[in-house]
């Protein structure tokens, strides 16, 4: 009986917690929120949380861009960019963590080496060469300088940590697909692929994301304003000489945000509930 | 099979580095003024271009840009200019990027002060003089100044506007406070001014400044009127001052921060770079006056547009020959070597500083803009702030020399603004600050 | 028996098929601006000149005459040891305290990740300057609380520590992870435990940690590359400063090759960072066969 009692009062306890922290995590984006309703006055010239309007003229303004495009054309353009290179990036790196993590095969240890290798070198350094490179194959200025390495699991983050999470499911899996007459790939679709959707989803949501924020490289390859995605779109108009209205610039990251948080909260139970539910016994 | 890899890798290097090699080889200029001579007229025929413009600015610059090019395009209905623009924030580095690759906009907006670097690293722009673009409207001895774009008697860059340092004064506050800033001033009155400013209340400082702003427009122009010509000669490449030159406008420096004229470099610290707008005690008129340029008067007053302005000048060492500030563009136009059609880039940037409705439309978006024309029509519109137009014309009259291109490298100015903060931060020395950057600085020269 | 063997070496050679795409992307696109790095710091090369080769020139310069070098080095390891550490413990927390069915969790979990889901944007800069400024809502608060105020950003004891809050505060990423990594874990191995009567902190360590071992593992290893190689925090807030207190390597490179032009100097500081990294792998490799498990051993 006391014991029960306990467990009720620690649900709350643990309510509370999970809320006072929460806020403590959320509150400089609350602020942000509001910020979208002030002047640049009221932004740096006071700590006060609340505007002291409420009008959604910076969102009107601000979707509407500059010169004609809009955050209309900006959003189809990120998503064009964003959801193939997504996409790519999932199926190539799960494949390759296939072929790492369940073979045994000649040179493996030193091409491992060579894909872990690949994220150690600070990315300034090798821009332009990879300019160079990227030009010659005719891709400035299109989404290909996204699409192909993803396609060809340029980004060794992705194929290792899929690697780590198929490490982490036993072999005898496999074995026993093969006593069943599996081939290696039925194998990998049908028995471990079901079992990684946790890793995956996460790895796509990743992807999603960084390329989503992904500043420097869009900057680099695009060039037409008619083809910036978001990121470019968001520090368009920022400039030492020209008056910025911070409020707009924080509708427009506002604005910016929502399509992520809708996929995150989309895409949980996927990779909070996978697993569990599919009842795997260690 | 590891033999077998390794040379398919060898082959991969080998083919990108092959692909790499020929682009460098050909040389664009001279394919460029190839093009050029077939295409001479071509604006006005029927043959469809597309031509590339890139610049960075805010949404009202970007806004009349993107207009002057419709309107171009309106009177050349086969010309198709596509605008490329974007923030000021890694904009350079991607044309730096581009302009090594070949593949920059064909007109494209430079920062002056950048301009050099990317002169003396490559034959990457036309001579307008060889265009044939009207630049009569132009005065001569504005556009002949290198920071202005002509560089060995080619006019590789074309001025977008005025712009120069000066001190925007918040005008009632001086007024109550009792200072005059409409005489000539001396460095030390500053000094003298930052004092009864304190004495009056010590919420309130003399100057907005941050070490940016303290090195570019207090060392400079002090080193400049100090030794009487710029800090390298840009012929030798030597550097021209010593190191005691240098310690005493250090020590001056120091007095800046230690007599409360600025603000603590702690303070400073939050609003470096182009962060001095919104410093909050310059929002709420904490400060009498602040360091400017030209070009940012507009975002200033915007700060905090409860008060009233004027503009004044930058104090003058007694008995210098050299004033040091000056009138200088914000920004510069330049048309590629890897231009196709040459000719027709020349032809929208005719229309794009000589057209009368490409001025209005441009109105004062580029700072104060180059040519008295185009201010006649900006005063007719109203698009030239008062403040604007009184330090172009206070920038001008002043007609000191340009930093050279080696002291105005971004590498030259780091090691400036560090013994600033250094100073600032009391974390040395005056003689020890400024023999390193003796050293560092002297190193940069030849 | 023989043909067992060659029947698992057929199948093992299929895995060249699976890497393929990788093997490729490695020769076509990575390894040429790898290895053009590589040489370029051997050489003089500023941004569209031809490269002039100058041997060890690049590197004794860093290591013997730039001062700020030796600085950088030591801001780079300090942000490595207090973000690292400070995101992988808050994000393993986070995620075994929301790793559970209680009403409106989707919610609570989207909340805590909202954080991370900005990046770096410009928005998240200004927003991180105004909380900490002298004048901000962090130090309005601590004056509320009776506590002095702190220049969270002039100070050069705090500016380091403020940029690395930032860094923390976005643990979104680990933490997903570790939220998938948890659900991988079988229920049966705790009920196992309950029945033996194991305690929390003994589950903990004895099937939480062992079993998600691999993830952490990755996590201490990804997270320890990106710190060490970091620009962007330092870059959006403090630029380096004040005093070069925040001046990271990651920050020092992307200076010396975009703004100074030096992209030979720059690349040499590259491969300084790529061998730090390297060692540091090589540390956490080599520790890894005493704590991560790994279920196909």
């Amino acid at each position: 009986m006391k014991r029960r009692m306990n467990k009720k009062t620690k649900t709350v306890l643990d309510y509370l917690i999970i809320i006072i922290i929460g806020i403590v995590m959320i509150y400089p984006i609350i602020w942000m929120f509001f910020a979208t309703f002030k002047t640049n006055e009221e932004i740096f010239g006071s700590v006060k949380l609340l505007p002291e309007h409420f009008s959604f003229q910076y969102y009107i303004e601000g979707w509407k861009g500059t010169g004609k495009v809009t955050y209309t054309n900006f959003f189809l353009n990120t998503f064009l960019l964003v959801i193939p290179t997504t996409i790519f990036t999932v199926a190539s790196a799960a494949l390759v963590a296939y072929g790492f993590a369940r073979f045994q095969f000649p040179g493996k240890k030193i091409l491992f080496m060579l894909l872990i290798a690949m994220m150690m070198l600070p990315n300034a350094v090798v821009i332009i060469p990879r300019y160079t490179l990227y030009n010659q194959f005719k891709w400035v200025n299109t989404y290909m300088p996204f699409y192909a390495p993803a396609l060809l699991c340029c980004n060794s983050f992705f194929p290792y940590m899929l690697i780590q999470f198929l490490r982490g499911l036993p072999k005898d899996l496999d074995e026993s697909a093969y006593i069943d007459g599996c081939g290696t790939l039925k194998t990998f679709t049908h028995i471990l692929l079901p079992l990684m959707k946790p890793a995956l989803f996460s790895a796509g949501l990743f992807q999603f994301l960084w390329t989503y924020n992904d500043y420097f490289n869009s900057l680099i390859f695009i060039n037409s304003v008619k083809k910036y995605p978001i990121s470019l779109a968001l520090r368009m108009s920022l400039d030492g000489e020209s008056v910025v209205q911070w409020g707009k610039v924080m509708a427009m990251s506002t604005v910016a945000v929502i399509p992520v948080i809708v996929l995150f909260f989309a895409c949980q139970r996927y990779f909070v509930e996978g697993i569990a539910t599919s009842g795997l016994k260690g | 099979m590891k033999k077998k890899v390794l040379a398919s890798l060898m082959a991969a290097v080998m083919t990108a580095s092959l692909l790499t090699g020929c682009g460098a080889e050909s040389s664009p200029a001279e394919e460029s003024k190839e093009a050029a001579a077939a295409n001479s007229d071509a604006a006005g025929g029927d043959e469809e271009i597309t031509l590339r413009m890139s610049w960075w600015g805010g949404d009202e610059r970007n806004e009349a840009t993107v207009k002057v090019i419709e309107q171009f395009e309106a009177l050349h209905p086969n010309v198709t200019i596509e605008p490329e623009y974007g923030g000021n924030d890694g904009y350079h580095d991607k044309l730096a990027t581009q302009l090594a690759s070949g593949t920059a906009a064909d007109i494209v907006q430079v920062d002056p002060e950048i301009f050099p670097t990317y002169v003396v690293t490559g034959d990457y722009f036309l001579d307008y003089k060889e265009l044939g673009i009207d630049m009569s409207n132009f005065e001569e001895a504005y556009i002949s100044l290198s920071i202005n774009g002509r560089y060995d008697g080619k006019q590789l860059g074309l001025p977008t506007g005025i712009s120069g340092a000066g001190i925007l004064v918040n005008q009632d506050l001086a007024d109550k406070i009792g200072l005059d800033f409409t005489k000539k001033m001396d460095w030390d009155d500053l000094l003298e001014m930052g004092k009864k400013v304190r004495e009056y209340d010590d919420s309130l400082y003399l100057l907005c400044a941050n070490k940016e702003y303290i090195v570019n427009l207090v060392v400079f122009n002090y080193a400049k009127q100090l030794i009487g010509t710029t800090l390298f000669n840009p012929e030798t490449q030597k550097i021209n001052m010593t190191q005691e030159q240098l310690q005493e406008v250090f020590t001056y420096v120091q007095k800046l921060y230690d007599e409360e004229v600025v603000a603590p470099a702690s303070y400073q610290a939050a609003y470096s770079g182009d962060n001095l707008q919104s410093d909050a005690n310059w929002m709420n008129g904490k400060y009498v006056a602040a360091l400017t340029y030209i070009s940012t008067i507009d975002v200033m007053v915007a700060a905090n547009p409860n008060a009233n302005y004027s503009m004044s000048q930058l104090p003058i060492l007694e008995g210098a020959t050299e004033a040091g500030w000056a009138s200088n563009t914000p920004q510069v136009f330049a048309i590629t070597s890897t231009c196709k059609y040459p000719e027709v880039a020349a032809e929208f940037m005719d229309y794009f500083f000589n057209n009368d409705a490409a001025l209005e439309t441009l109105g004062a978006t580029r700072s104060v803009p180059p040519t008295e024309k185009a201010r006649e029509i900006c005063t007719k519109t109203g698009a030239l702030s008062a403040e604007a137009m009184e330090g172009a014309n206070i920038a001008a009259a002043a007609g000191g020399t340009p930093n050279d291109k080696i002291s105005s490298s971004q590498e030259s100015k780091t090691i400036l603004f560090d013994s600033v903060e250094t100073i600032g931060y009391g974390a040395g020395t005056v003689e020890d600050v400024a023999a390193e950057a003796y050293t560092l600085i002297s190193a940069l020269g030849k | 028996m023989k043909k067992a063997k060659n029947n698992v070496r057929k199948r093992d050679m299929k895995a060249y098929w699976y890497i393929l795409p990788w093997l490729l992307g490695f020769a076509i696109l990575q390894l040429y601006p790898f290895v053009s790095s590589f040489i370029y710091s051997f050489a003089n090369y500023s941004v569209g000149s031809k490269p002039e080769f100058i041997g060890l020139c690049n590197y004794e310069k860093l290591f013997t005459q730039d001062k700020e070098f030796w600085n950088s080095l030591k801001v780079t390891l300090q942000f490595a040891l207090y973000t690292v550490p400070g995101k992988l413990i808050l994000a393993l927390a986070v995620a075994m305290f929301l790793n559970r069915e209680i009403k409106g969790i989707n919610f609570i979990r989207t909340v805590y990740y909202i954080p991370s889901l900005f990046g770096g944007s410009v928005a998240i800069a200004i927003l991180w300057r105004l909380m900490f400024l002298d004048n901000g809502v962090i130090n309005a608060m601590l004056s509320r609380l009776g506590l002095p105020n702190v220049q969270f950003l002039g100070d050069t004891r705090y500016a380091l520590k403020t940029i690395c809050a930032l860094e923390i505060w976005q643990f979104g990423s680990s933490m997903v992870m570790f939220l998938a990594a948890l659900k991988q874990v079988p229920k049966s191995l705790y009920e196992a435990a309950e029945i033996d009567g194991a305690g929390k902190i003994r589950k903990f360590f004895s099937i939480t940690f062992p079993q998600i071992s691999p993830i952490i593992f990755f996590n201490l290893l990804n997270q320890t590359i990106q710190a060490l190689q970091n620009f962007t925090s330092a870059s959006v807030i403090t630029e380096g400063g004040p005093l070069k207190a925040t001046n990271v390597l990651g920050l020092k490179l992307y200076k010396e090759g975009f703004a100074y032009f030096k992209m030979g100097y720059a690349s040499s500081i590259s491969w300084v960072v790529f061998t730090v990294i390297v060692s540091f792998t090589l540390i956490i490799f080599g520790t890894s066969k005493l704590w991560v498990h790994y279920a196909d051993e």
